[in-house]
């Protein structure tokens, strides 16, 4: 009751014009640099806090959180249109949005990742009101053993993120992790591997490699068709919006989604990224056909669209109750709150009960502003496809340079993009799936650093892990996870060699 | 008139114009935009600040100054970009006391030198509070080293070779016996997260203006105890935090900032630079900003700054020397 009253009273603030309009305002920026590959939430926030040092700090909170899901709408429009993520969150949403895009479905694929993102965003909003605090206390108690289980157990799942050889998904894995390792240590502060290359210092840039990996390489493979192949993909644009059929196959994946995507958000380190991936992964597993994710699949884009929404609720979390940003984009959020002398921390909502539940109901409008946008916006979209690809790639080339050289003022980022796009092209031709060599890459580092926490704090004892149960328990899922895994392959394996006769029919 | 007298003239003309030119772009410094390079990347609070700095800096002399960002460990990248770069007043660096001090004494082959800067201003510390877990079996500085003396006791540091390690091992040197397992850290709420979360004991907080922002007030507010402070002196706004200097120890050791811009600017370039730069840290706008991201403001002008930084380059490497800490 108390909840729904302050809600009221939040509602109340933000119903004036000058919220409403800054609402709108970041929402819709958020929306264009989602689109545009490249920039990101990061550099937009950055550079918008200057501006917002004008209005009070409930009026630029508004803006800012809304720029940055806002973004998370956006990202899956060119993933799906063009196969290139506008976030690297939005990296899975291409395996099967583009698929249905080549299909005649871009529209299914953009209108069911709008209402996913709706529901995964509002869910997460919901949840963020009434269960802040308690949350946040499940929060701390995810120390770096916990931590490293979630990642581990994402791990395990990443063999399901594409294509049909879970090996080849391993293998792509293990190269995301060394790949990974290239830079700055962050524990001991050396430099591994790159130490005359000062470039490199800080590591690979996952958005050069994200756009490389998956729009670079789409051009490539589609310059090499006839021009007869493209027609087909450009001209037969069926339904503007999902059918019957697809509301059905997406309603549990939203529903997975949305918690998954809100459990993950809460994790320091975790976030979007992790929620859209280990969506995707789940997605896959617990179908009942799972061939045809990769194909066009539309739980492939509803599950992971609305994790990623629902994550950014979920990263709300630890910022409001705890003052402790978990992942990089909060923390410029809360460097913003710290210019105004506002200061998220465990008493900031009982004393800032008006603040918190004004941003949460500016979350809730904003929500249904980007879905009152997004949708109108789909038959546009949809339009694009219907430009030739001879003028089309072009301009898909200069947005990826223009984006790729956005994201730290350098050119080299710009060969970075080439060369992995010259590799996905590769990748895609011996049929070796991106997507777990992204998130390998992503989460690499958290995977290794976790670990070295937890050895310092055990006593460098593996046998640590059975003092704590929440990480013993995810480990042994995702040791179950591998087990079946194996099982399942070489059952398979048996299967072939018993059908091809080798073994002879005795 | 002749042929030849007429040359002469344009001849004399030319070169007076050229002389008047080179004189000109000293008198009228700045003619474009400034770079300042940036350690950290635009998003990090540090930017903030000194992007206060720099726009109030900006407006005093007339030409903006473009923030760019150069990532490397410590800041090693953009202080070696500053010290190679043209000194003709264009490029300044916002710097620190890694870039100076801890990733200058601890990393081999930087490719610079301290002796390659000219130091213009000095704008804040960021001092160093020790600081418990919420449940910690400790409450004072006094009850830490004796616990310590006895349990090993984990804490949290952000890095080989950063701030917060050189003060737990000056903290070493002063107090030999304590027992210290450092649990890497890999940013300034990962630390904090640690810390609540019972997972360390201690942690190097950096902080100290007070107000609700400063992250000492943060974890004081989740139940952690402040129990020393790396200042000379007690801080205004901590007053009950003792320094470890007024319990006898010489522990006096705090992460700063400012700005500074490679050696052989031209005098009345760096003049001017100065002054403007002098001008925008004396305005009580830039100080608020300042302070209320977290730092504590301290003016100090170019020769002050430069006797500083020859004082924290000897502390620094004398800690690294008597803790015998590896290069990186």
């Amino acid at each position: 009751m108390d909840a729904f009253l302050n809600l009221l009273l939040g509602f109340k603030l933000l119903l004036q014009p000058i919220n409403v309009l800054y609402c709108f305002i970041g929402v819709t920026l958020g929306t264009l640099i989602g689109v545009l590959p490249g920039i990101g939430p990061v550099a937009t926030l950055s550079m918008l806090i200057p501006f917002t040092m004008r209005v009070d700090p409930l009026t630029s909170m508004i803006m800012l959180a809304g720029v940055y899901y806002g973004a998370m709408y956006g990202g899956s429009t060119t993933s799906i249109l063009v196969n290139i993520p506008g976030e690297a969150a939005s990296v899975v949403t291409c395996l099967d949005g583009y698929q249905m895009a080549r299909n005649g479905r871009a529209g299914p694929a953009l209108g069911m990742s709008a209402i996913g993102s709706f529901i995964g965003g509002t869910f997460g909003v919901i949840v963020l009101m009434i269960l802040a605090l308690p949350l946040a206390r499940l929060a701390i108690r995810l120390g770096p053993p916990e931590r490293f289980a979630i990642v581990a157990m994402g791990f395990t799942l990443v063999v399901y993120l594409g294509g049909r050889s879970p090996l080849k998904g391993a293998a792509m894995a293990a190269l995301g992790l060394v790949l990974s390792c290239l830079g700055t240590d962050m524990v001991s502060g050396k430099i591994r591997f790159v130490s005359s290359v000062p470039l490199l210092y800080e590591g690979i840039d996952v958005g050069a490699m994200v756009m490389g990996l998956f729009g670079i390489s789409e051009v490539l493979l589609n310059m090499e068709k006839s021009s007869e192949e493209r027609e087909v993909f450009e001209t037969s644009v069926k339904n503007l919006l999902p059918s019957l059929q697809d509301w059905k196959r997406s309603s549990l994946p939203i529903a997975r989604g949305s918690i998954i995507g809100f459990l993950l958000g809460l994790i320091p380190g975790g976030g979007a990224i992790l929620a859209s991936f280990t969506s995707y992964a789940v997605e896959k597993r617990v179908s009942k056909h799972p061939e045809q994710f990769g194909k066009g699949a539309i739980e492939g884009v509803a599950g992971p669209e609305t994790a990623n929404n629902a994550a950014i609720a979920g990263a709300f979390v630890p910022l409001f109750s705890l003052g402790i940003p978990p992942n990089v984009v909060m923390a410029v959020l809360m460097a913003s709150l710290m210019l105004h002398g506002v200061a998220p921390g465990p008493q900031f909502i009982s004393r800032n009960p008006d603040f918190f539940f004004g941003i949460v109901a500016s979350m809730y409008m904003g929500n249904v502003m980007l879905l009152i946008l997004n949708l109108p916006l789909i038959g546009i979209w949809v339009k694009i496809l219907k430009i030739p690809y001879r003028i089309l790639f072009p301009l898909i080339l200069l947005f990826c340079v223009i984006g790729s050289y956005s994201l730290n003022n350098r050119a080299f980022d710009i060969a970075v993009m080439i060369a992995f796009g010259i590799m996905g092209y590769i990748m895609k031709k011996l049929d070796y799936p991106a997507a777990p060599l992204v998130f390998a890459f992503v989460l690499g580092n958290m995977f290794e650093y976790t670990f070295r926490q937890t050895m310092v704090m055990g006593g460098h004892d593996l046998l640590f892990f059975l003092k704590r149960p929440i990480a013993l328990t995810a480990l042994l899922i995702s040791a179950l996870l591998i087990a079946s895994t194996l099982f399942g392959y070489f059952w398979k394996f048996r299967m072939r060699v018993a059908d091809s006769g080798i073994l002879g029919d005795d | 008139m002749e042929k030849k007298t007429r040359w002469l003239i344009k001849f004399l003309v030319l070169v007076t114009m050229l002389g008047f030119a080179r004189f000109s772009s000293a008198a009228d410094y700045p003619t474009k935009p400034i770079e300042c390079l940036m350690p950290m990347g635009p998003g990090a609070v540090s930017a903030i600040g000194v992007r206060i700095i720099t726009d109030a800096t900006a407006k005093i002399l007339g030409k903006p100054i473009l923030q760019v960002s150069a990532l490397g460990p410590g800041g090693i990248v953009a202080a070696r970009r500053c010290a190679m770069a043209k000194p003709d007043g264009y490029t300044i660096l916002a710097s620190n006391s890694a870039i100076h001090g801890t990733a200058l004494c601890t990393r081999k082959d930087i490719g610079y030198e301290n002796s390659d800067f000219e130091f213009l201003a000095f704008w804040a510390f960021q001092d160093m509070g020790l600081t418990t877990r919420p449940g910690a079996p400790f409450k004072t500085l006094e009850e830490f080293i004796a616990y310590a003396k006895e349990n090993r006791v984990k804490a949290g540091l952000m890095g080989v070779g950063t701030g917060g390690h050189m003060c737990f091992e000056l903290l070493k040197l002063e107090i030999p016996g304590l027992k210290i397992d450092y649990v890497p850290a890999v940013s300034s709420p990962d630390m904090r997260m640690l810390l609540l979360g019972d997972n360390i004991d201690v942690a190097i907080l950096m902080g100290g203006s007070g107000g609700p922002t400063d992250e000492f007030t943060q974890a004081i507010e989740s139940g952690s105890r402040v129990i020393a402070v790396s200042s000379k002196e007690r801080l205004k706004a901590f007053p009950n935090v003792p320094s470890y200097s007024e319990k006898g120890l010489n522990v006096v050791l705090s992460a700063w900032t400012g700005i500074v811009a490679p050696k052989g600017i031209p005098k009345e370039v760096s003049e001017k630079l100065k002054n403007a730069l002098y001008k925008a840290l004396e305005d009580p706008q830039v100080i608020q900003g300042v302070e209320k991201l977290g730092n504590r403001y301290l003016f100090m002008k170019s020769e002050e700054f430069t006797k500083y930084v020859k004082e924290y380059e000897d502390l620094i490497r004398r800690i690294v020397k008597e803790a015998k800490i590896p290069p990186i």
